[in-house]
Protein backbone atom coordinates (compact mmCIF):
# COMPACT_ATOMS: atom_id res chain seq x y z
CA UNK A 1 0.00 0.00 0.00
CA UNK A 2 2.86 2.32 0.56
CA UNK A 3 6.11 3.18 -1.10
CA UNK A 4 8.92 4.76 0.83
CA UNK A 5 11.47 7.37 -0.07
CA UNK A 6 15.10 6.90 0.71
CA UNK A 7 15.19 10.04 2.78
CA UNK A 8 14.50 11.31 6.27
CA UNK A 9 11.53 13.58 6.91
CA UNK A 10 13.98 16.25 8.03
CA UNK A 11 17.72 16.28 8.62
CA UNK A 12 19.15 14.97 11.86
CA UNK A 13 22.42 16.42 13.14
CA UNK A 14 23.07 15.53 16.75
CA UNK A 15 25.70 17.66 18.41
CA UNK A 16 25.48 16.56 22.04
CA UNK A 17 24.49 13.03 22.97
CA UNK A 18 22.17 12.76 25.95
CA UNK A 19 21.41 9.23 27.21
CA UNK A 20 18.67 10.40 29.56
CA UNK A 21 16.73 11.95 26.75
CA UNK A 22 17.32 8.94 24.56
CA UNK A 23 15.75 6.78 27.25
CA UNK A 24 12.72 9.03 27.40
CA UNK A 25 12.38 9.04 23.64
CA UNK A 26 12.38 5.28 23.38
CA UNK A 27 9.47 5.12 25.81
CA UNK A 28 7.55 7.43 23.49
CA UNK A 29 8.28 5.13 20.62
CA UNK A 30 7.48 1.69 21.99
CA UNK A 31 6.20 2.19 25.51
CA UNK A 32 2.58 2.33 26.66
CA UNK A 33 0.77 4.94 24.58
CA UNK A 34 3.81 4.89 22.32
CA UNK A 35 3.86 5.98 18.69
CA UNK A 36 4.20 2.47 17.39
CA UNK A 37 1.13 1.26 19.24
CA UNK A 38 -0.87 4.29 18.19
CA UNK A 39 0.09 3.83 14.54
CA UNK A 40 -1.01 0.20 14.61
CA UNK A 41 -4.31 1.14 16.22
CA UNK A 42 -5.09 3.83 13.67
CA UNK A 43 -4.21 1.56 10.78
CA UNK A 44 -6.42 -1.18 12.17
CA UNK A 45 -9.36 1.01 13.14
CA UNK A 46 -9.68 2.75 9.78
CA UNK A 47 -11.38 -0.32 8.32
CA UNK A 48 -14.42 0.18 10.50
CA UNK A 49 -14.84 3.93 9.97
CA UNK A 50 -18.22 5.00 8.59
CA UNK A 51 -16.89 8.15 6.87
CA UNK A 52 -14.26 8.50 4.15
CA UNK A 53 -12.74 11.51 5.92
CA UNK A 54 -12.17 9.38 9.00
CA UNK A 55 -10.58 6.61 6.95
CA UNK A 56 -8.32 9.13 5.27
CA UNK A 57 -7.16 10.81 8.44
CA UNK A 58 -6.56 7.53 10.28
CA UNK A 59 -4.52 6.23 7.36
CA UNK A 60 -2.47 9.39 6.95
CA UNK A 61 -1.86 9.90 10.64
CA UNK A 62 -1.24 6.21 11.19
CA UNK A 63 1.47 6.17 8.58
CA UNK A 64 2.59 9.62 9.72
CA UNK A 65 3.13 8.17 13.18
CA UNK A 66 5.33 5.59 11.51
CA UNK A 67 7.32 8.48 10.02
CA UNK A 68 7.92 10.01 13.40
CA UNK A 69 8.34 6.70 15.18
CA UNK A 70 10.96 5.54 12.72
CA UNK A 71 12.58 8.93 12.60
CA UNK A 72 12.87 8.89 16.34
CA UNK A 73 14.06 5.31 16.39
CA UNK A 74 16.61 6.11 13.75
CA UNK A 75 17.80 9.12 15.67
CA UNK A 76 18.08 7.19 18.89
CA UNK A 77 19.81 4.25 17.31
CA UNK A 78 22.35 6.28 15.46
CA UNK A 79 23.28 8.62 18.23
CA UNK A 80 22.94 6.53 21.41
CA UNK A 81 22.00 9.60 23.39
CA UNK A 82 20.18 12.54 22.01
CA UNK A 83 20.20 16.13 23.11
CA UNK A 84 19.24 18.19 20.16
CA UNK A 85 16.11 16.66 18.71
CA UNK A 86 13.22 17.99 16.76
CA UNK A 87 9.88 16.36 17.15
CA UNK A 88 6.52 17.34 15.86
CA UNK A 89 3.37 15.45 16.56
CA UNK A 90 1.09 14.90 13.62
CA UNK A 91 -2.46 15.50 14.65
CA UNK A 92 -5.40 17.43 13.39
CA UNK A 93 -5.03 19.77 16.35
CA UNK A 94 -1.42 20.77 15.98
CA UNK A 95 0.23 22.44 13.05
CA UNK A 96 3.37 20.41 12.73
CA UNK A 97 4.72 22.57 9.95
CA UNK A 98 4.46 25.71 12.08
CA UNK A 99 6.33 24.06 14.90
CA UNK A 100 8.93 22.86 12.48
CA UNK A 101 9.49 26.31 11.06
CA UNK A 102 10.01 27.93 14.44
CA UNK A 103 13.38 26.40 14.97
CA UNK A 104 15.36 23.37 13.99
CA UNK A 105 17.11 23.09 17.31
CA UNK A 106 14.24 23.16 19.76
CA UNK A 107 13.55 19.92 21.53
CA UNK A 108 9.84 19.32 21.63
CA UNK A 109 8.24 16.27 23.06
CA UNK A 110 4.49 15.86 23.08
CA UNK A 111 2.84 12.83 24.60
CA UNK A 112 0.92 10.57 22.29
CA UNK A 113 -2.81 11.04 22.28
CA UNK A 114 -5.15 8.17 21.98
CA UNK A 115 -8.37 8.34 20.05
CA UNK B 1 31.27 21.10 -2.55
CA UNK B 2 29.13 18.41 -4.07
CA UNK B 3 28.13 17.48 -0.55
CA UNK B 4 26.67 20.92 0.03
CA UNK B 5 24.71 20.73 -3.17
CA UNK B 6 23.39 17.33 -2.24
CA UNK B 7 22.41 18.52 1.22
CA UNK B 8 20.66 21.62 -0.04
CA UNK B 9 18.75 19.68 -2.69
CA UNK B 10 17.71 17.11 -0.12
CA UNK B 11 16.62 19.90 2.19
CA UNK B 12 14.42 21.27 -0.58
CA UNK B 13 12.83 17.89 -1.17
CA UNK B 14 12.21 17.40 2.52
CA UNK B 15 10.62 20.82 2.85
CA UNK B 16 8.25 20.41 -0.07
CA UNK B 17 7.35 16.85 0.85
CA UNK B 18 6.58 17.97 4.38
CA UNK B 19 4.38 20.80 3.08
CA UNK B 20 2.52 18.47 0.74
CA UNK B 21 1.94 15.94 3.49
CA UNK B 22 0.76 18.62 5.87
CA UNK B 23 -1.75 19.85 3.27
CA UNK B 24 -2.89 16.28 2.73
CA UNK B 25 -3.70 15.87 6.41
CA UNK B 26 -5.74 19.06 6.34
CA UNK B 27 -7.51 18.13 3.13
CA UNK B 28 -8.57 14.78 4.56
CA UNK B 29 -11.12 16.63 6.68
CA UNK B 30 -11.63 19.64 4.42
CA UNK B 31 -11.71 18.09 0.96
CA UNK B 32 -13.09 21.12 -0.86
CA UNK B 33 -10.78 23.83 0.40
CA UNK B 34 -9.42 25.50 -2.74
CA UNK B 35 -6.50 27.20 -1.00
CA UNK B 36 -5.26 23.99 0.52
CA UNK B 37 -5.63 22.18 -2.79
CA UNK B 38 -3.60 24.86 -4.55
CA UNK B 39 -0.90 24.79 -1.87
CA UNK B 40 -0.70 21.02 -2.11
CA UNK B 41 -0.39 21.10 -5.90
CA UNK B 42 2.33 23.71 -5.72
CA UNK B 43 4.30 21.82 -3.10
CA UNK B 44 4.10 18.60 -5.12
CA UNK B 45 5.24 20.38 -8.28
CA UNK B 46 8.26 21.93 -6.56
CA UNK B 47 9.06 18.64 -4.88
CA UNK B 48 9.00 16.72 -8.16
CA UNK B 49 11.38 19.20 -9.75
CA UNK B 50 13.80 18.91 -6.86
CA UNK B 51 13.50 15.11 -6.84
CA UNK B 52 14.29 14.98 -10.55
CA UNK B 53 17.42 17.03 -10.01
CA UNK B 54 18.50 14.99 -7.02
CA UNK B 55 17.93 11.61 -8.64
CA UNK B 56 19.80 12.67 -11.74
CA UNK B 57 22.90 13.41 -9.69
CA UNK B 58 22.77 11.19 -6.64
CA UNK B 59 20.73 8.15 -7.42
CA UNK B 60 17.22 6.85 -6.85
CA UNK B 61 14.95 7.86 -4.01
CA UNK B 62 12.33 5.16 -4.49
CA UNK B 63 12.56 1.54 -5.59
CA UNK B 64 10.66 2.40 -8.75
CA UNK B 65 13.37 4.75 -9.90
CA UNK B 66 16.07 2.25 -9.08
CA UNK B 67 17.39 -0.40 -11.41
CA UNK B 68 18.89 -0.15 -14.83
CA UNK B 69 22.34 -1.56 -15.24
CA UNK B 70 22.85 -2.47 -11.62
CA UNK B 71 20.89 -2.43 -8.41
CA UNK B 72 22.34 0.76 -7.03
CA UNK B 73 19.46 0.98 -4.60
CA UNK B 74 21.34 -0.94 -1.92
CA UNK B 75 24.60 0.81 -2.62
CA UNK B 76 25.37 4.14 -1.13
CA UNK B 77 24.13 5.78 2.01
CA UNK B 78 20.93 4.99 3.77
CA UNK B 79 19.20 7.97 5.33
CA UNK B 80 20.19 7.20 8.90
CA UNK B 81 23.85 6.72 8.11
CA UNK B 82 26.20 9.58 8.57
CA UNK B 83 29.03 10.52 6.30
CA UNK B 84 31.47 9.08 8.81
CA UNK B 85 29.98 5.58 8.54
Amino acid sequence: MWTYDKKLQYPVNIKNPNPKLAKLIITQFGGPDGELGAAMRYLSQRYSMPYNEAIGILTDIGIGDYFWAFHRKVTKKRYEGIFSYRFCRYSSFLSASTMDLISNRICLIAPSSII
Amino acid sequence: MSDNRRESLMRKIQTYAFTAHECALYLDCHPNNKQALAKHAQAVKMMNEAVEQYEGMYGPLTVFDAGGNDWNWVKGQWPWQNKED
